[in-house]
């Protein structure tokens, strides 16, 4: 009955890995992952659109129309109900707030998410895509744990201190959620009601037993202790924060996002937050007979567009944008086909979608390709690794690198460039804007340029650190007169990851994020 | 040999055999099972149970087959009527409960939720065949365990649930070949070459797939799946060294049967099913002293008796290691032994009216929901995570919002005392009082209750600690003097002064993180 995780060898290196082989202890460990992180005061919040999401009549592919059609003639909504998106991709007509953060430019789409060996029950699927390993592993930590199993070792151990005394992760719901279990324990603090946190008695410490009565005494206790430590921060955040957007829907996803949006504006130091909207499991009832445009689909895409485009709204309000990230999954996609009961089986791939001011918007991967003729079974094709999404948002969001993704996540990750320009780390004393600075291609494979443009005669540092700072490129001052300057930089010697061009004038900086990725 | 417990045997042993084996014990089967002994105690512990009645429709007059107060069991579903499938499954649930309410002094309620979690299902399979597998864990839960691997085989909620329907000979599903090796009887060992699991092998996996080839859940009038020539694989079905090289022939609708029987030929399997008792009956740590000592006895008695269960849970719940002192207490309740260890012990009334005696547990069972316990629908195929994940097990039951969630269960016991419905009821700690030995004097109330309500003793101080909250730093024997006023002239006055003091009394006591423990 061990079921030891595989990712249990594997991160007990990762760490002396990071630091090129020198041995630190795990306190040194621990400080130099929160300075790696410094300004990592970003939020991700994920949505877990439980049953599997119809991505077919969400993110309808227009150039496939006719075959899907075939396929699926009771629930595909007619043409002229969709919304458009692009030249080849319509909305489901309940996306119109998904088309609105599309328009903001705050939308990332990507297509044809799955696995290889897809397994169609809820259960084992959800536990895949909560754990981030492959279809036939068993893991029971999951991807997000493992990521802050990383950052703070030894947790749940003398947690909360002083220096970490918000919860690292916060479900709202009932249970902690599957993605945040860590090695020892769950990163996740569980709430189902903001009125309601903590206040446990947590009686008398007795003499401490050995034996396993006492340990698991000892472990109650300090689970009573942890939340009730924990209650402390949450309320006062809650108390504290505000909501600027006053037309949130009516549900209950969009008041928990709304809680969401308290708690980051009210100062809380969480960094995951996680949501789940149950009911996507539409094998019967998809759509009302007769009108395709309602039914229990709809009101749950509804549903999840409208609630992800008002807390988006109340983020911009709250100033918060440059700060939260947000992510939808789903076990799976529906199948192709549809059943004679109005509805669509467990399919295989469907589209993710990442928003946020900060995302690298638009479309990626391919519509799905729809034959003529559809087996009774098949589903969407998959096109990209949802550990390819994860690690990505992983370099991205949380400055991860690469190699430590390839080891929290798989060997077989793949960067897909997901986020766009806002992620340059913040400095006190940058440069003002009249200096301009720009890199292409981003993300590169082998050399890239940095684009200098200056408005008067300077003498420009300018070197290229990677994600800890390390100083990898030292190319040291030039003088450059007013204007525009191309300055290329050799790069095929650096492994693939996030790298930093930075320049500095006196004593005044700017830098400029880059991602080299495999060829 | 498994070294027998030869200790004394007292209260605290007694009750820690009846917590680990039946729901919430009540002081009266504790004290019967003190004067019975060790093992006439586990002898009626595992005697066979009192037949019980059957799930009724408690809200739904839409279905001919059965009104109001009627099973519907064995009665056909007619899926065109709305609300069928609802209105039928969710009266399963306080059928169970009632079940584990009242069947005081037997094994049967928890082991019949231990093979749930062995052979775990999940989803909307549907209240019919629920029932029959519900059933069927019921009625084999001390039996033979190869027979009821079999029978779960061709269950119909197993062929719904691991998608026995769509194994077929032209295109065969692996799912449930897989989870009978990995997670039902032999168990997944180390990867010691690609596709080998030490115990079986993919190749295994995929020939057992095919041998259980034809089976639908798709029929009506039998509790067992149906068997479909044309959709099994008629061919030969190659095993592994694993498995001595065996070769499968066509058996047709008897080849499950010899599926079940190859494996079962591999001794794994008592060890394999001898961890998963010990996990839900004993501890989660199982070391290599416990494999010596416990593990590899008990699977030599499963041996020794053709897979007939019984004798090995005997000589478990006899062992020395089970009354071990740290193993007393040990185990985190789960959240269904959390809610019968408040209901049971101190009596709360459920209505004797079936049909509001079933309001009533469904009324608790959202709960339980919400903790992440619910029959039939585990959260995997592996069961509930307190049974298998590793390192967390039993704690997997707590964290904030779980423990919100029971803080808030007993203050909705309490404030249902005061409520005039009569489906649900509160705590009556005024009448469970009444059944102490020696109630008008402080020190002997708490620490009689103490020994009902907790595990272990408590330390020391917690006897301050509980008269505090009770007395509220009032001397000893005020307690005695308002009490005994209350029980010589029981006035409404005076019995809501006492009850309230006992009302905080005991909440500081369901408080206290030991509760939490089993």
């Amino acid at each position: 009955m061990k079921r030891r995780s595989f990712i249990r060898n594997a991160s007990a290196f990762a760490i002396p890995a990071l630091f090129g082989g020198v041995h630190v202890t795990a306190n040194a460990a621990q400080r130099m992952a929160s300075l790696i992180n410094e300004d990592s005061d970003r939020v991700l919040v994920l949505i877990d659109m439980n049953g599997g999401n119809d991505g077919l009549n969400s993110f309808v592919p227009m150039d496939m129309y006719d075959n899907l059609y075939n396929a699926r003639p009771n629930v595909i909504i007619p043409e002229k109900r969709l919304i458009p998106l692009t030249d080849t991709i319509s909305l489901h007509p309940e996306m119109e707030g998904i088309k609105n953060l599309y328009d903001n430019a705050n939308l990332k789409v990507i297509q044809g998410v799955g696995y290889p060996n897809q397994n169609r029950s809820h259960f084992r699927s959800a536990d895949i895509w909560n754990s981030g390993s492959d279809a036939d592993v068993f893991d029971s930590t999951g991807w997000i744990g493992r990521y802050l199993d990383d950052l703070y070792p030894g947790f749940p151990e003398d947690y909360p201190n002083s220096e970490q005394d918000h919860p690292f992760a916060i479900t709202l719901g009932k249970s902690i959620s599957g993605t945040c279990q860590g090695e020892e324990s769950n990163f996740s603090l569980a709430i189902i009601d903001t009125d309601n946190i903590g206040g446990l008695n947590t009686g008398i410490e007795g003499e401490a037993t050995d034996g396993y009565y006492g340990q698991e005494l000892a472990y109650l206790i300090d689970t009573f202790k942890k939340t009730n430590a924990y209650a402390a921060p949450v309320t006062e955040a809650v108390e504290k924060g505000e909501s600027l957007y006053a037309s949130y829907p009516e549900t209950k996803l969009a008041s928990q996002l709304q809680v969401v949006a308290k708690m980051i504006s009210g100062g809380l130091k969480t960094k995951i937050y996680v949501l789940k909207l149950g009911g996507f499991d539409t094998h019967a009832d998809q759509v009302v007979d007769g009108d395709p445009t309602k039914g229990q689909h709809a009101d749950l895409i509804s549903d999840i567009s409208a609630s992800i485009d008002a807390f988006q709204q109340d983020i911009k309000a709250l100033g918060l944008e440059k700060r939260v990230l947000g992510m939808t999954f789903s076990e799976f996609g529906r199948k192709i086909k549809s059943n004679a009961g109005f509805g669509t089986d467990h399919g295989t791939a469907a589209p993710m979608m990442i928003f946020g001011d900060c995302v690298n918007p638009g479309i990626i991967g391919a519509n799905p390709e729809i034959a003529p003729e559809v087996d009774i079974e098949e589903g969407v094709a998959m096109q990209y690794d949802f550990r390819s999404v994860y690690g990505s948002v992983l370099m991205d969001w949380f400055e991860v690198p690469e190699e430590k993704v390839k080891n929290l996540l798989t060997p077989d990750f793949q960067y897909i460039p997901i986020l766009g320009e806002c992620l340059i780390p913040n400095s006190t004393d940058s440069l003002d804007d009249r200096i301009g600075l720009t890199a292409s291609p981003n993300p590169f494979i082998n050399n890239f340029a940095i684009h200098i443009d200056l408005h008067e005669k300077a003498k420009v540092k300018i070197d290229i650190s990677d994600v800890q700072g390390r100083l990898i490129k030292n190319i040291g001052y030039r003088t450059l007169a007013a204007g525009l300057h191309n300055i290329n930089i050799e790069s095929q010697d650096l492994d693939n990851g996030i790298y930093f061009a930075r320049i500095q004038i006196g004593n005044k900086s700017k830098s400029i994020r880059l991602v080299k990725i495999a060829n | 040999m498994l070294e027998k417990f030869t200790g004394e045997w007292n209260f605290q042993r007694a009750a820690h055999l009846l917590r680990r084996t039946t729901y919430g014990p009540r002081k009266h089967f504790i004290k019967e099972a003190l004067d019975l002994g060790l093992d006439a105690s586990i002898d009626k512990l595992l005697s066979t149970p009192e037949p019980t009645d059957l799930p009724i429709y408690i809200d739904f007059d839409q279905d001919p087959e059965a009104g109001i107060g009627e099973t519907w069991v064995n009665k056909p579903i007619d899926s065109s009527i709305q609300g069928i499938f609802f209105s039928r499954g969710k009266t399963t649930w306080p059928w169970l409960y009632r079940n584990m309410h009242r069947d005081g002094f037997n094994i049967v309620n928890k082991l019949s939720m231990f093979w749930h979690n062995h052979f775990a299902i999940s989803g909307d399979i549907g209240p019919n065949f629920n029932w029959n597998y519900i059933s069927l864990l019921r009625d084999y839960s001390l039996g033979n365990f190869r027979e009821l691997t079999k029978k779960i085989t061709i269950s119909k909620s197993m062929l719904v649930f691991l998608n026995g329907n769509e194994n077929v000979a032209a295109e065969p599903n692996e799912n449930y070949a897989r989870e009978l090796l990995e997670l039902f009887t032999i168990g997944k060992g180390p990867l010691v070459a690609e596709g080998d699991y030490t115990n079986y092998t993919e190749k295994d996996i995929a020939a057992f797939a095919k041998a259980l080839t034809g089976w639908s859940p798709w029929v009506s009038d039998t509790t067992e799946g149906r068997f479909r020539t044309w959709a099994h694989d008629k061919g030969e079905k190659q095993l592994s060294h694993r498995f001595d090289n065996q070769v499968i022939q066509n058996e047709e609708d008897q080849e499950y049967k010899t599926v079940v029987d190859i494996i079962f030929q591999k001794d794994e399997v008592a060890h394999y099913i001898s961890r998963r008792l010990f996990t839900w009956f004993v501890n989660y740590d199982i070391d290599a002293e416990v494999e010596a000592n416990i593990i590899a006895p008990m699977a030599q008695i499963i041996l020794e008796n053709d897979y007939e269960i019984k004798p090995a849970i005997k000589a478990l719940l006899s062992s020395a290691y089970f009354y071990r002192e740290d193993i007393i207490g040990c185990m985190i309740k789960n959240p269904l032994d959390y809610l019968m260890s408040l209901t049971n012990p101190v009596e709360v009334p459920f209505p004797e009216d079936i049909i509001l005696n079933y309001e009533a547990w469904l009324w608790w069972h959202w709960d339980l929901d919400k903790m992440g316990f619910q029959i039939f629908k585990l959260p995997s195929v592996a069961g509930w995570p307190a049974y298998y994940q590793d390192p967390i097990f039993y704690r997997d039951w707590i964290n904030s919002a779980s423990l919100a969630i029971r803080k808030k269960m007993v203050d909705k016991f309490d404030f249902l005392y005061s409520n005039t419905d009569p489906t649900l009821q509160g705590f009556d700690f005024i009448k469970f009082i009444a059944t102490l030995d020696n109630p008008t004097d402080v020190n002997a109330l708490i620490q009689e209750s103490c020994d009902i309500l907790f595990p272990k003793a408590l330390s020391p101080e917690y006897l301050d600690f509980f008269k505090h909250a009770l007395l509220d730093g009032l001397p000893d024997f005020e307690w005695n003097v308002e009490y005994t006023a209350y029980l010589q002239d029981p006035t409404e006055e005076k019995r809501r002064a006492v009850e309230n003091k006992l009302r905080d009394l005991f909440h500081t006591m369901y408080a206290i993180p030991e509760f939490q423990l089993s």
